[in-house]
């Protein structure tokens, strides 16, 4: 082999894929070229230096409660129907809304119930519900005063659309916004009663960010549903 | 599929080693539970593995924003896909291969929607990084570093460099999850490390 080892084959070398005789052949090559030799120690090199990669990298802080919208926002409600492109959003009939609605009543109820019975006891009921007018934990305050300017705001939205909407989609709507209150107002509650518990924090918020993206996708909704 | 074990394992600052949280039995017991609809059960998945997740999806896009994005739709995909799970190989293992197939579904689906300005893209960013990073202007151009490096390589080069020297995947295997040709994935393996040993020499 006279002329300089090619690219490729220099990477096949590199990788170990050189059939037999080939890689004798580039061995011969290398023992007397030393610009071959010296590329190939640079594509080992340069491979070699993945080693300095650091295994994971730190995703953004938001990441997981981004993904744990989606969970509970898909938990709340059935997906898109096939044929509706992404910019229309998601959308379900009035009676999967109901069902949707029935589920969030028995899983919120019921993780709230546990929750409360693991801090307080056998016998702990949830505390009459309370109404933002009783403030939560001063870290909650800000976030909850977040939330409801984003229900005020896609309310409004909801609201101008109202006229466009069929009154059987109308009414699953309002059921279900009154079934996720019924949830936020017994999360809120029991936090009340256990400020320091971060399952009902967290309980509490996701129920906020399920009335904000149930607000959000009706306010997508047009006409023909 | 895993990363070779000649590379050592490290960990970006601040983060610890989330596979010395759980044992094997840990974590089929918080997948059976995320199975049930726990979903804290799932966040303790997430967090063994998001750091993992996140770097495949940089590396394979060469985009923060848009690895944020694939990263979410991943672990989506996962919660929802669990009982797809049966056990018979690792969950990290799983997840890495669910996260990689994403990735390039992802990417198939832009590179369908931009089908000849995509393939300009490849031919573009080379003919920009070898006009720019072939003979780096004398200090004007720092020595990049090696991520950064990654990142700048066209699209498939990059993809095909990540899944093998980073990743570990034979060539066959890019093959078939990237649909192409062996040759092809040998053309691009050696072009992104062609283009690496550039931008990465003084």
């Amino acid at each position: 082999m006279n002329a300089h080892i090619s690219w490729d084959t220099l990477n096949d070398l590199a990788d170990g894929l050189l059939p037999g005789a080939d890689r004798e052949r580039a061995d011969r090559h290398l023992h007397v070229c030393p610009d071959c030799t010296a590329a190939l120690a640079d594509l080992r090199s340069t491979v070699g230096r993945v080693a300095e990669l650091a295994n994971e990298l730190a995703p953004p802080d938001e990441l997981w409660s981004e993904i744990r919208s989606t969970i509970d926002a898909r938990k709340v409600a059935s997906l898109r129907t096939h044929g509706f492109a992404r910019a229309r959003g998601w959308w379900m009939t009035p009676r999967r809304l109901a069902v949707a609605a029935v589920t969030l009543i028995v899983l919120s109820s019921g993780t709230t119930a546990v929750l409360l019975r693991q801090a307080g006891g056998p016998g702990a009921t949830l505390s009459p519900s309370s109404g933002p007018g009783v403030l939560l934990p001063a870290s909650w305050q800000s976030a909850e005063r977040g939330y409801l300017a984003s229900v005020e705001e896609l309310r409004e939205q909801v609201e101008a659309q109202r006229d466009r909407l069929s009154p059987s989609t109308i009414a699953a709507v309002e059921q279900t916004l009154a079934t996720i209150d019924v949830a936020i107002a017994e999360a809120r509650a029991a936090l009340l009663r256990d400020p320091a518990n971060a399952a009902l924090s967290e309980l509490l918020a996701s129920n906020y960010r399920q009335k904000v993206e149930l607000l959000r996708r009706a306010a997508q909704l047009d006409a023909s549903t | 599929m895993p990363r070779s074990s000649a590379l050592a394992l490290t960990f970006a600052p601040g983060m610890t080693d989330p596979t010395a949280a759980h044992t094997a039995d840990e974590v089929s017991a918080l997948v059976a539970r995320a199975r049930d609809g726990d979903v804290l059960a799932f966040q303790r998945l997430y967090e063994r593995s998001a750091g993992r997740v996140f770097a495949v999806c940089v590396r394979m896009t060469g985009d923060r924003d848009r690895a944020r994005e694939l990263a979410h739709d991943a672990f989506v995909r996962a919660w929802e896909r669990l009982n797809s799970f049966r056990g018979e190989a690792q969950f990290d293992t799983w997840m890495h291969r669910l996260t990689v197939n994403v990735v390039l579904e992802a990417r198939r689906s832009e590179r369908r929607r931009e089908a000849r300005v995509g393939l300009a893209e490849d031919e573009g960013t080379e003919r920009q990084m070898e006009r720019a990073g072939a003979r780096p202007a004398g200090d004007v151009l720092a020595r990049v570093d090696l991520e950064r490096a990654i990142a700048a390589l066209p699209p498939n080069a990059r993809e095909v460099f990540v899944l093998h020297d980073v990743e570990g995947y034979r060539h066959d295997e890019i093959a078939e999850r990237m649909r192409l040709a062996p040759g092809t994935v040998r053309a691009h393996l050696h072009r992104a490390r062609q283009l690496l040993m550039r931008m990465l020499s003084r």
